[in-house]
């Protein structure tokens, strides 16, 4: 079997090198955009199972991103997960109203990033494998 | 317009009463006078004529009264008719016998050989007809008005004395005389008196009219017409008045235009403030978010090689990654209270005020706080006695006693000791938070409310934080409009405190009111407000917990009719708390809603729950959630 593919969109390199070696040696595969430009194209051509995606970005923000993967046909079924330095409520209810399955909030611990994760590719959750 | 109608009327009344007032003096005289003139007149007339009248009456009685009586009474006819006061002619003889009278010749067949003798016995009448001088006295006319009598004896040419004429004068004319000039000098006064009240009535109209020019002005600037002016050239004192008036209103407006521009540059700078204050605030906000990306790798990283995703992790560096982590926790903290600074400053608009148990949420505090600290922690709680519902926000309050401990727990050494005491006083509850720590020097006293302040640098680095906590004390404490006061003297410790008033309301007494009662458990604060004030104004009594481990206690204490809790806590999987309701044989009836951001919906039903709900919350379809498993289950409070 394949193992899940996840696409972690992050301006900050030292934040998508942390999360590409906590989801690689957690046995998922892991894709880095660092723009919401280079998501929408990763989303199209790596068919990511899951994608985390920062907010606060330069020239495309991660609002804007979510709102074009919502729209686009070929990626609108992908669930995304927002990891974002904003705590503030408002902020976490946009994102689920926009239609991302999760909020998790920086600076994560790893290990609470890994089980949301899981709970996602898990028994009940959105990503649920057969 | 009153004021210058009764104006008016008081010119007009005035000089009518002055002009009556001469007329009528004028009148009166006028009267008196012509009256005496008219009378005298009469007399005068009557002595005049009975003189004149009374030689050929004697002569025509001597002459034709026996031989001729018709000649006799045509003559004295005649002359009787010359003066129409007389009203009676008599002829008498010296020993006081009426020989003719002018009474009779009313009978023009009067037959003088027929009347009889009449003696008059009148001793005034005797003397003057023997006397041979004219003599008068008064007397009353036939028809009983007033009169006099003139006698006037007839001395023949060789000086024989036979006879006397007796007229009797009548003042009867004198009346209708007096009468023809009362009228006149009437006429005259009510001419004179309708001239003087038109002067009148004009003179007021003409000096009232600079009065209604500076009233309707002054009416105008009243109203707002600063451009009102009044243009007067009586050359009197209006004229002055006038001038004053002008100068005023230019004043008047030249004020006005200067504080419109006083205004506009206030609101000016005002809304510059709060643009400034907006900007501090979201500059806060935003520096915190920054903080927190290079917080994200650091802790990531840190856990990374702690969970030995690197490889295994030496003693040594696992020890120097706890150091790591403990620092990192610590800039969380710093950057959380920042954020919440920057929240609170928005002011008491936001507060969500209301009747709350003090004790309960002071005992969560501690709670969490215990838990936090370990059981090392030194910290007493005295609940008081008899304590009233307070009024105020509990989600605020929390944060105060918070700050406050946490501040105390700081700045106290292992060994002392802190004290968190409620105390019921005089319409309000007493807060107090004492510490046995190195207290604050007096004249630092009045700083240490300031944002960012520490008593001296130096203990920035030993004691850590941002000063922010007891500025954010104060400002919360202020928006409830309730004053802190602290006492400390240094190495002997310090109290902090403040009191909050007895709620009034009836509803201020959640735990006697009949209301459902629900235990809200989630550590976001502002979730718990929004949801616990909505579902309090829907008649819910509701009490919140922030954490697993207080939610548990709130509800074994409570025993509500509903939970609602969270997916995700921080000190506990919202999960393995539903699993721990649902096993405990005295909670596993209470109906629990999940409520998270994630999409767990057949674990959590799996696991009692009576409902999972996703968050963001539909206020409106959370109450109809919890109505819907209210029915479903029956009541439960009280049942214990």
């Amino acid at each position: 079997m394949m193992p899940a593919k996840i696409l972690v969109v992050d301006d900050e390199p030292d934040v998508c090198s942390v999360l590409h070696l906590l989801l690689s040696r957690s046995g998922y595969g892991v894709v880095a955009a660092s723009s919401g430009m280079e998501c929408l194209v990763k989303a199209r051509g790596e068919r990511p199972d899951l994608i985390l995606l920062d907010i606060m970005m330069p020239e495309m923000d991660g609002w804007e991103t979510l709102k074009l993967l919502k729209l686009d046909g070929a990626t609108s079924q992908i669930p995304v997960v927002i990891v974002s330095a904003r705590a503030e409520p408002k902020d976490k209810i946009r994102g689920l109203q926009e239609g991302a399955v999760d909020y998790i909030t920086k600076p994560f611990g790893a290990r609470e990033i890994l089980e949301r994760v899981e709970a996602i590719f898990g028994p009940g959750g959105v990503a649920e494998r057969a | 317009m009153a004021m210058v109608r009764s104006l008016r009327l008081k010119v007009i009344v005035t000089v009518a009463a002055l002009v009556a007032g001469v007329l009528a003096a004028n009148a009166s005289v006028l009267a008196v006078t012509s009256h005496r003139r008219l009378r005298r007149d009469i007399e005068q007339r009557g002595l005049a004529y009975a003189a004149l009248a009374a030689g050929p009456i004697a002569q025509a009685y001597q002459t034709y009264y026996a031989s001729g009586y018709g000649k006799f009474r045509e003559l004295v006819m005649r002359l009787t008719a010359l003066n129409p006061d007389v009203v009676e002619v008599a002829i008498y003889d010296t020993q006081g016998r009426l020989l003719a009278q002018s009474s009779e010749f009313a009978d023009a067949v009067f037959d003088p050989g027929k009347r009889r003798t009449v003696v008059t016995r009148d001793g005034r009448l005797l003397r003057a007809l023997q006397g041979l001088t004219p003599t008068q006295w008064p007397d009353a006319d036939p028809d009983g008005g007033r009169a006099f009598v003139v006698v006037v004896p007839h001395v023949e040419e060789w000086g024989r004395h036979r006879y006397s004429v007796v007229f009797s004068v009548s003042y009867a004319s004198l009346r209708r005389a007096t009468l023809a000039v009362a009228w006149q000098i009437g006429g005259l006064a009510a001419a004179s008196l309708t001239l003087g009240l038109l002067i009148a009535v004009a003179l007021a109209a003409q000096s009232l009219r600079p009065v209604e020019a500076l009233t309707g002005s002054a009416r105008a600037l009243a109203g707002g017409d600063l451009r009102s002016r009044i243009r007067l050239e009586t050359g009197d004192e209006f004229e002055l008045l006038a001038h004053a008036f002008n100068q005023m209103a230019d004043r008047l407006a030249a004020t006005i235009a200067d504080l419109e521009k006083t205004n506009v540059a206030l609101n000016q700078m005002n809304l510059e403030l709060r643009q400034l204050d907006r900007m501090k605030s979201d500059l806060l906000a935003n520096v915190s978010h920054e903080l927190r990306t290079p917080l994200t790798a650091i802790r990531g990283y840190a856990e990374a090689i702690d969970d030995g995703f690197l490889g295994p992790v030496e003693a040594g560096h696992r020890e120097a990654l706890v150091v790591v982590k403990r620092n990192v926790e610590r800039l969380m903290g710093m950057i959380e209270q920042l954020l919440s600074y920057s929240r609170a400053e928005v002011g008491a608009q936001e507060l969500d005020l209301r009747g709350f148990r003090i004790e309960a949420v002071a005992e969560q505090v501690v709670e969490a706080l215990k838990v936090a600290h370990g059981r090392t922690l030194n910290l007493h709680f005295d609940r008081g006695t008899g304590l009233p519902s307070v009024y105020g926000d509990p989600v605020r309050i929390s944060q105060v006693l918070e700050n406050l401990l946490t501040n105390a727990i700081k700045f106290t050494p292992s060994d002392g000791r802190i004290e968190l005491r409620l105390r019921r006083l005089e319409g309000e509850v007493e807060v107090a938070v004492s510490d046995t720590g190195i207290g604050i020097p007096p004249a630092e006293l009045g700083r240490i409310f300031d944002r960012f302040y520490q008593v001296d640098s130096s203990s920035t680095r030993r004691y850590g934080g941002m000063g922010l906590g007891l500025a954010l004390v104060r400002q919360i404490l202020q928006a409830h409009r309730r004053r802190i006061d602290v006492v400390s003297t240094p190495g002997v410790g310090t109290t902090f405190r403040f009191t909050l008033p007895e709620a009034e309301e009836a509803g201020a007494e959640p735990e006697l009111e009949q209301g459902r009662r629900i235990v809200l458990v989630d550590d976001d604060p502002t979730f718990c407000q929004t949801v616990s004030s909505y579902l309090t104004r829907q008649g819910f009594v509701v009490e919140t917990a922030l954490t697993g481990e207080q939610g548990v206690k709130v509800i074994a204490g409570s025993h509500p009719d509903l939970v609602l809790l969270d997916r995700l806590l921080p000190d506990c999987d919202g999960f393995d708390l539903l699993a721990r309701l649902k096993r405990d044989e005295r909670t596993c009836a209470i109906p629990v809603l999940v409520a998270s951001i994630r999409q767990e919906r057949a674990l959590g039903l799996r696991l009692g729950a009576s409902a999972y709900l996703v968050k963001p919350l539909e206020l409106e379809a959370l109450r109809a959630e919890i109505e819907q498993t209210l029915s479903a289950s029956p009541r439960s409070g009280g049942t214990e």
